[in-house]
């Protein structure tokens, strides 16, 4: 998974992140279809 | 010709042979010939495919200028979702031959008609993972092994009729963001830094879920 982050983001390799979804950005798709839903 | 010359900023070239031109250059006595055709329709075909990185997003820009300084209608083929977002008034998302979805390249943005004009339009593309809809206490659920997000309203109100189903999620780079207090926990999650792509804009993030590998695992990346 890509995350993309504010380059004044201070991370490095190994580090733990907590990440939040904004919920009126989702996406769904039909598993069969692929059509969205 | 010496309009079209002037138009392309090739006019101090017209005396040289075409071995004699950069790649660029040459790009505009080619655009130059059907310029002085004075075509209803120009068609693009991936023009741009050739040239190197720099000169490419050059030459895009270019061609923006002409577009919009002679008016003339464009059908532009290209493979790159970048061109097609930044030339096109409207663009149609083919697959094998067969189109997709046609729409402003906004609207394919925001509101893609399937998985793959999500996974195509947009740079890095769209994460996806497989989900179950589920339903607890009046909220829909989207579960895998390991995770549960509860599903905003908007979204539950349109997967009503897909509960027990398995669907696809999708989330873009762009709408993940580092969890501030405000952040409800059923749309957060913990995730280890895999390799870090600093692009002075921003900053890119290959992660995966330590705890829950199995799924986190489920989460792919399109690549291009």
């Amino acid at each position: 998974m890509v995350a993309s982050v504010e380059p004044t983001t201070r991370v490095k390799v190994r580090d733990k992140l907590r990440l939040a979804m904004r919920p009126s950005r989702l996406h769904v798709f039909d598993a069969k279809t692929e059509a969205a839903i | 010709m010496r309009d079209a010359a002037d138009i392309l900023g090739i006019g101090e070239l017209l005396k040289r042979k075409p071995r004699q031109l950069s790649g660029g250059q040459r790009q505009r006595v080619a655009l130059g010939r059907a310029i002085v055709r004075h075509p209803r329709v120009f068609l693009f075909d991936e023009p741009l495919s050739n040239l190197d990185a720099k000169l490419r997003v050059q030459m895009r820009v270019e061609l923006k200028k002409l577009h919009l300084r002679l008016g003339t209608t464009a059908i532009y083929v290209t493979h790159d979702q970048v061109e097609a977002m930044t030339l096109g008034d409207r663009v149609v998302v083919m697959k094998d031959g067969v189109v997709q979805q046609v729409g402003e390249p906004l609207e394919l943005y925001n509101q893609p008609a399937n998985k793959f004009v999500a996974g195509f339009i947009g740079s890095p593309a769209m994460n996806f993972a497989a989900v179950t809809v589920t339903a607890a206490n009046g909220s829909l659920m989207a579960e895998n092994s390991g995770l549960r997000i509860k599903l905003p309203d908007e979204t539950a109100q349109r997967l009503r009729g897909h509960i027990g189903h398995e669907v696809t999620l999708g989330v873009r780079p762009e709408d993940l963001t580092v969890a501030g207090i405000a952040d409800p926990d059923h749309l957060c999650f913990d995730a280890v830094i895999e390799v870090v792509e600093q692009l002075g804009s921003e900053i890119l993030l290959d992660m995966v879920r330590l705890a829950r590998a199995s799924w986190w695992r489920a989460w792919s990346r399109p690549r291009g």
